[in-house]
């Protein structure tokens, strides 16, 4: 990313490099071995997506980015959690970069940085629109000058911080050599060297009437503090304070302007050497210091969304990755978007387990409805895909296998008008699911075919789930028909449940068990007294 | 600067928080006679006199002393004070005319407006010390001798010279110089004015300008956003002159406030002195006692409000109670009982006021607090709500109450049977004594007099309303033993005139 200043913007460079501008070259091939980006273990993809994935919605995932960036969209963040990652080897580093900044002083540090940043965008932005020469470039080299101190800064703060993790540890050895170079030491000099003299400039202002004067200051004592001085016998303390505060901004009306000007005219060599500032040092800013400044900010906003959650009470964990199929596990995991609703709320959050070991890849939930199914399915995809982002997972103790896609079926409600075209829609898209899926994919299937004769859905669900066995791949299903469990030994049984002995109320539980259609039913029924030994104790012969 | 008139070394304070029984006490005392005698009309001494007054409890020996130091002074020498106070309210009402700067936030406006107000305070000002100094050589009062010393050091001719040349430097008739630092942003700030002495105009001037040395531009008239922005340079560079110079105003305001405040009591007491003289009614500066041993002595001391209504002299009592703690009043109905009691109560007020008192002499150790408990003469169908209601207001006084404290009883706890009213009374009154409150007790309960009479204290005297031969009330009271009966005979023969 560079701050192109004609046009006013940040470039990122994959914007630049379709735009045909080239990229910066890193100061030496030393940092380019080293580090890369604080996102990419092996340097940016050569393409990110900016469109949302297809599972985003049904997964609740867009609710859950959409919290994450929100007031961040000067990042432009959302292409970072659009793609994921392939191999455990860059999930690993991003996971140890977000471990790290779980820790406040490395996180206050970053922090610091970041709003640093945002407002020498600011100034950069207030310099290109300021009408007036002078004032211009001297807010070019407040600007600058606060992109020196901010980077020392950073650089000084995490010197003094243990890292551990690959990317950080990197990054401030980047920045070791950034600040040491000919590039940063020159610009920071000077810029610092044209501060302190227009620091010390005084000048005397006189007005009369509409004529406005700049002379040669000619120092007096400060008349006020004689006027002060004079009345102090009618001094007393809680006086009424007559002052109307002069608020400081940055602006500058075309009367400061001409002063300025008549400033200049005193101190010409020193107003010629900002000038040449100005021109000479238009792209100041390093490509990689701004890519950090934005990329970070993926890790921020995931962990003050992760943290906003965790204050309520519920885990998270960094997950175990298998690149094979194996076991794939969560203790104590949740859905994020919900969690987040109910930690506004305040409202308690129910937590679920779950466990695929050996040759089991299907989980079948059935189980009463609002009983937490569909909430339960969303976890599961939720996990795998926060997992391959690198971040922090819901629950303590996960792992998930590492997959090529996640593909998601939910109930389209829209639709319901037209039942034919519905169902026939259901089908294509089951149909298109199965040919693109693979071994490595992720299924997540919810209440097809609801809306046909049970007949046929239980035609239709049987021939599916002869595709998933063949699959091989990892597919949670929600469906009614719970029989369907019988077809394989790699499927297993999760319900949700109910209060024992009040049916209506819900405990948002899914657990593993073997498909008992009756349990529900009899517990509405002995609510209700009509079970066979109560009839039979009821009913007196 | 402070006046300091009423206080060695205190403001008056006029919006102070009364005490909790204010209300009460002006009721019970009547002290609204008194307070519309002194005001004799006037709003702003009718809003003075009785804060100081209710105030007054909390005085001690040297703050009276010291005020009736000033009023003898002001007796004496009322025309001068007259004029002080006249001269006081001119220069408040003044700022009406001159001053402007509330209706605006830009510095330079409260500047301006600042300067001319100060012209012309520094005009009363200088009226006030002249006067002060010429006439007041001949007060004696240690207040007014160090309020004309105050004006003598503190507005000297030197200040009111350096008045004048910073006021005239301040009217930026050259224009305004200030020192600037640049500062972020090539803006202008910690703008420090400057003195300047513009060069004199030469009358072709008008016509030919001189040549303006160094860089300088012209703002066009019509460059309406270049005013404002010129305007805005300018208030902030003037901006902590105009606050000093506009607090120094205000302060002199609060002076010339103070003074006539202060100046409104001793004019009120003028005003009550004037009119009990008129009556032909003895006035009298009360020797103050501090706090501790009883002191309790009046010669021909009488009711003023009574005196004031009635416009004419009333009679008088003559007390001796000193060493005495508990002193019980009893006897014939409309013997001047209550009446007695009320000139015990505003005697003490005044006298802690600062001012004389109605009796030809008083003596009074001082006290931090006066209590009244009278009976309350509406509601008389609920006789047992009623003595709820008296032990509820002597519950609200028991909070308050300390020793050293006077409270005045009038009738209390009779709203019940006399032997419950007389158990009552006298355990409450027991209480009181012991603790060291001086009480007075206007009672027609036997029993309770009599259990008082019988312990034969000398710290308790016992007085009674008597009559002369002819059964018409002389309003005297005697000391006496408590009969068993009061006069309520006569009354009654006497209404019903058989």
């Amino acid at each position: 990313m560079i701050y192109e200043y004609a046009t006013g913007t940040f470039v990122h460079s994959w914007h630049r490099e379709k735009s045909g501008v080239v990229k910066q070259q890193p100061l030496s091939n030393k940092y380019f071995m080293s580090f890369q980006s604080i996102l990419y273990k092996n340097g940016p993809p050569d393409r990110v997506s900016e469109n949302m994935p297809a599972f985003f919605t049904d997964l609740h995932l867009d609710q859950v980015v959409d919290k994450m960036t929100e007031g961040k969209d000067e990042y432009h963040l959302k292409p970072f959690f659009y793609t994921g990652l392939q191999d455990a080897d860059s999930i690993l580093y991003r996971q140890q970069v977000m471990k790290e900044l779980e820790s406040p002083d490395i996180r206050l540090c970053v922090e610091t940085f970041a709003r640093a940043m945002q407002q020498i965008r600011k100034m950069l932005q207030h310099s290109r629109n300021c009408p007036y020469p002078y004032q211009r470039e001297r807010l070019f080299l407040d600007a600058v000058a606060r992109y020196c101190n901010s980077i020392g800064l950073l650089h000084q703060q995490l010197q003094a911080l243990p890292l551990k993790s690959d990317g950080l540890y990197a990054f401030r050895q980047y920045l070791s050599d950034y600040i040491a170079s000919e590039i940063f030491t020159t610009i920071n000099r000077k810029s610092e060297k044209i501060l302190n003299e227009l620091g010390a400039v005084t000048y005397d202002l006189h007005t009369e009437g509409l004529t406005v004067r700049v002379l040669p200051c000619q120092p007096q004592p400060d008349y006020s503090e004689v006027t002060e001085q004079l009345y102090s016998r009618f001094r007393v303390p809680g006086a009424k304070d007559y002052t109307k505060p002069f608020p400081f901004t940055t602006d500058m009306n075309h009367v400061e302007a001409e002063i300025l000007k008549g400033v200049a005219t005193l101190f010409p060599e020193l107003f010629q050497s900002l000038c040449d500032f100005f021109t000479s040092n238009q792209n100041f800013t390093d490509d990689f210091v701004l890519a950090f400044d934005r990329e970070i900010q993926f890790y921020i906003a995931c962990l003050h969304y992760c943290e906003k959650i965790k204050a309520h009470g519920a885990p998270f964990c960094y997950p175990e990755i298998t690149a094979t199929a194996g076991k794939v596990y969560a203790h104590e995991t949740f859905d994020i978007a919900l969690a987040y609703k109910l930690a506004e709320q305040n409202q308690p959050l129910v937590r679920n387990d779950f466990m695929l070991s050996g040759e089991e890849r299907v989980i079948i939930v059935s189980g009463p409805n609002q009983g937490g199914k569909t909430t339960f399915a969303r976890t599961f995809g939720q996990l795998h895909y926060l997992a391959c982002l690198g971040c922090p997972v819901p629950g303590n103790a996960v792992q998930v296998v590492l997959f090529d896609a996640i593909y998601t079926h939910f109930e389209r409600e829209e639709d319901i008008a037209t039942h034919r075209s519905k169902f026939e829609e259901d089908l294509v898209r089951i149909h298109a699911i199965m040919q693109a899926a693979s071994g490595q994919s992720v299924i997540i299937l919810n209440e097809i075919f609801s809306s046909t004769t049970l007949q046929d859905a239980l035609f239709l669900c049987r021939k599916i789930m002869q595709h998933l066995i063949r699959l091989n791949a990892y597919c949670i299903w929600v469906t009614f028909i719970d029989e369907l469990v019988t077809l394989s030994d790699t499927a297993v049984s999760m319900e949700s449940t109910v209060v024992p002995g009040n049916p209506a109320a819900r405990t948002f539980k899914v657990i593993r068990k073997a498909p008992d259609g009756m349990a529900y039913a009899l517990s509405i029924a002995e609510k209700y007294r009509v079970t066979y030994k109560q009839l039979k104790e009821r009913i007196h012969s | 600067m402070k006046p300091h008139l009423l206080y060695p070394d205190q403001d008056f304070n006029i919006k102070a928080a009364m005490p909790w029984n204010t209300v009460v006490l002006s009721k019970d005392l009547e002290l609204q006679v008194l307070f519309d005698c002194m005001s004799g009309g006037d709003e702003l001494l009718a809003e003075v006199v009785p804060g100081v007054f209710h105030s007054s409890v909390e005085n001690n020996i040297t703050t009276i002393l010291y005020r009736q130091a000033i009023l003898k002074d002001c007796i004496s020498f009322r025309e001068i004070v007259q004029e002080i106070y006249d001269l006081s309210f001119a220069a408040i009402e003044s700022r009406k005319s001159s001053w402007l700067g509330i209706f605006t936030s830009h510095a330079t406006s409260v500047l301006s407006s600042s300067v001319s107000m100060m012209r012309v305070y520094a005009g009363y000002l200088l009226r006030l010390r002249t006067m002060a100094v010429e006439q007041g050589k001949k007060f004696r009062s240690e207040g007014f001798l160090q309020f004309i010393h105050t004006l003598q050091i503190e507005l000297d001719d030197a200040y009111f010279d350096a008045i004048e040349n910073n006021l005239s430097q301040l009217s930026l008739k050259s224009g305004i110089l200030t020192a600037v630092r640049l500062v972020e942003a090539n803006k202008g700030g910690g703008y420090s004015l400057q003195q300047y002495e513009g060069k004199k105009r030469k009358w072709w001037h008008r016509f030919f300008p001189p040549k303006i040395e160094g860089y300088y531009f012209n703002i066009h008239p019509r460059d309406e956003s270049g005013i404002q922005a010129l305007q805005q340079i300018n208030d902030e560079i003037v901006s902590r002159a105009a606050n000093t110079l506009a607090q120094s105003n205000d302060h002199i305001l609060q002076f010339f406030t103070l003074l006539r405040q202060e100046l409104a009591f001793y004019l009120g007491c003028l005003n009550l002195y004037d009119k009990l003289k008129a009556l032909g009614a003895p006035v009298a500066f009360p020797v103050v006692a501090p706090p501790g041993s009883p002191v309790h002595c009046a010669k021909a001391l009488y009711d003023p409000c009574l005196a004031l209504s009635m416009s004419k002299q009333v009679v008088g009592n003559d007390l001796s109670a000193d060493q005495c703690r508990l002193i019980m009043i009893s006897g014939a109905n409309q013997g001047g009982k209550s009446t007695f009691l009320r000139s015990i109560g505003v005697a003490q007020l005044m006298m802690q006021s600062g001012m004389f008192v109605a009796a030809a002499e008083y003596r009074a150790n001082i006290t931090n607090q006066v209590f009244t408990h009278f009976k309350k003469e509406e509601d008389h169908t609920m006789q047992s709500g009623k003595f709820d209601e008296e032990l509820s207001r002597m519950n609200d006084i028991a909070s308050h109450i300390r020793p050293g404290n006077l409270i005045l009883f009038n009738e209390s706890f009779a709203a019940t049977n006399e032997r419950e009213g007389s158990e009552i009374a006298s355990q409450i009154v027991t209480a009181l004594i012991e603790k060291d409150i001086r009480v007075f007790f206007v009672t027609h309960l036997y029993d309770l007099a009599l259990h008082f009479y019988e312990k034969k204290s000398r710290e308790s005297l016992f007085l009674r309303a008597g009559r002369l031969e002819d059964a018409g009330r002389d309003f005297k009271l005697k000391e006496a033993a408590p009969l068993p009966t009061s006069y309520g005979p006569d009354l009654y023969r006497k209404i019903f005139d058989d």
